[in-house]
């Protein structure tokens, strides 16, 4: 299968997957590299393993600069199938995710895939299936931000599509926050840097208190989670929320006023 | 003996399901995405007639979100089409302060839809207290659907209710014949009358799903219209009983334990 050759999207059958993580064991221990494409291809076009979806529509095999370029990318390819065939399908999904396997994955010196430690950043886990379903597919991700939010999440299209950084982890893994247009647009303001086109540094904590240092990420998670019992954080404004949160988030915001002395 | 105390400091309300009536309507077309009604009645709650309600429809990963007017003046969008949540979905439905703060004062969630063309259940189940009676039927005077009562008291009886076949073969044909004494003989329906809007026309389309017989013309005569529609309920829960249920093999099956 090369590069330019469309080729029909599938769905995984319980058997595709089976081999499929026994396919991403192999490569995680090294061997059969000199013919990873040739396997992978046979793997996905196997009628045991996949079959292909209807309507018919197809892809190509091609490099994605960041999360943004895949989901532009995949979001018109995949629209006539509707959103009850895309969304939460890990079937659809764990076919794509190893379809792109070597994009999202990090290479090694000679351009084999290094697999990540865990199978759900390829093959939408069953066991992730219902509310929290895919928050480590890579591929499914890219997707869910570009179609959801847009350039809204900006800094979290920027990234790689093999990484899962701390931000787009934490709130991606929430369904309930990742939804509203509102919270996405609010982490950005308070923690990203437009101008240089990146994550502000220290915000995920330092220290004892790590992850849960005042203000930082993880305590704006446990703060929208609480709010969520009495507003309605779905949909709520980035200012309005801006709004509701405690001083020790202040420090975080560059449209606050600056303290006096 | 201990008790539970549960402490709501939110001071929100809770919309249970009985408040809400969610219907998903199919499309013509596979291609084309259902489209979903919602009927509130929120008047038990006391909320502000200008708290905002809106309901949304979720599932996995994905949720739509409809501006459904105010408690006062429900105002449903046009559009109600369900293209971006896959199916089945769950609802939420909220009321949100007047002053556009989003302050929530109600919350209803894990709501669940029916489909416009489910059967409903023609014979509403209640468990609650009869004293030394197993069973009884009560009608509503609002023309709602009759409603079986049954003792709660007696254990094991919603089993019985649901699945003891002995149980059912005894107490469901006394049921028909009671519903159809009421709707023929008290309030003069007729089973072939296709009067949309008759709140015993589910009943007599279900009857004459399994009975067949001409129903007795109107003499001049009270008495013998009586007797006559009596035999014709008679024949109908004799079909009954032999199509849905044989009745006696149950009883002599019970006997005989």
């Amino acid at each position: 299968m090369n590069q330019a050759q469309l080729v029909p999207v599938c769905e995984m059958t319980p058997e595709g997957i089976r081999e499929a993580r026994e396919y991403l064991s192999i490569l995680r221990d090294g061997k059969r590299l000199r013919t990873w494409e040739k396997d992978l291809d046979e793997l996905l076009t196997d009628p045991g393993n996949a079959q292909p979806v209807y309507p018919e529509v197809r892809v190509q095999r091609r490099p994605f600069a960041n999360r943004r370029e895949a989901g532009a990318y995949l979001q018109p390819i995949l629209s006539p199938l509707g959103v009850g065939r895309i969304a939460g399908n890990y079937a659809l999904w764990s076919w794509l995710g190893m379809f792109y396997l070597d994009q999202a994955t990090v290479s090694d010196q000679a351009g084999n895939p290094k697999p990540s430690a865990t199978d759900a950043a390829y093959i939408l886990d069953l066991e992730y299936a219902g509310d929290a379903a895919g928050y480590r597919h890579r591929l499914m991700a890219a997707y869910e931000m570009y179609a959801r939010h847009g350039e809204k999440s900006w800094c979290m299209l920027d990234q790689s599509l093999h990484r899962m950084e701390h931000f787009a982890a934490l709130l991606y893994g929430s369904p309930v926050l990742f939804n509203s247009v509102g919270v996405v647009e609010l982490a950005h303001l308070l923690y990203t840097d437009k101008r240089n086109r990146r994550y502000k540094p220290g915000i995920v904590g330092a220290g004892r208190r790590g992850n849960h240092a005042p203000g930082g990420l993880s305590r704006l998670i446990n703060v929208l989670n609480q709010l969520y019992m009495t507003y309605d954080v779905y949909g709520m404004t980035a200012q309005q929320l801006l709004e509701l949160l405690p001083p020790e988030f202040d420090r975080w915001n560059s449209t606050a006023p600056a303290e006096a002395g | 003996m201990p008790t539970t105390r549960r402490l709501n400091f939110t001071q929100r309300r809770s919309i249970s399901q009985q408040m809400v009536t969610i219907v998903l309507y199919r499309p013509e077309e596979d291609s084309q995405a259902p489209t979903f009604d919602v009927e509130l009645d929120l008047s038990s709650l006391a909320l502000p007639r200008d708290a905002l309600v809106r309901v949304e429809a979720h599932r996995n990963r994905s949720a739509m979100r409809f501006h459904w007017g105010t408690v006062g003046h429900p105002a449903p969008p046009l559009d109600r089409r369900l293209h971006s949540v896959p199916f089945p979905p769950r609802f939420r439905v909220m009321a949100l302060a007047p002053d556009g703060s989003g302050r929530l004062l109600a919350l209803g969630d894990k709501l669940t839809p029916r489909w416009q063309d489910e059967r409903s259940s023609l014979l509403e189940v209640e468990f609650t207290e009869l004293g030394m009676e197993v069973w009884r039927l009560r009608f509503d005077e609002n023309g709602g659907n009759p409603v079986l009562e049954v003792n709660k008291d007696i254990e094991d009886i919603n089993y019985a209710v649901r699945h003891d076949e002995a149980f059912r073969s005894l107490v469901l044909p006394e049921v028909l014949r009671s519903i159809l004494a009421r709707a023929l003989m008290v309030e003069g329906e007729n089973p072939d009358d296709d009067e949309e809007g008759s709140n015993w026309q589910p009943w007599m389309r279900c009857v004459r799903d399994f009975y067949h017989d001409e129903f007795p013309g109107v003499s001049d005569d009270p008495d013998s219209n009586r007797a006559a529609i009596a035999g014709w309920i008679d024949g109908a829960v004799a079909a009954f009983t032999e199509k849905r249920f044989r009745a006696r093999t149950f009883y002599e099956g019970v006997i005989r334990k």
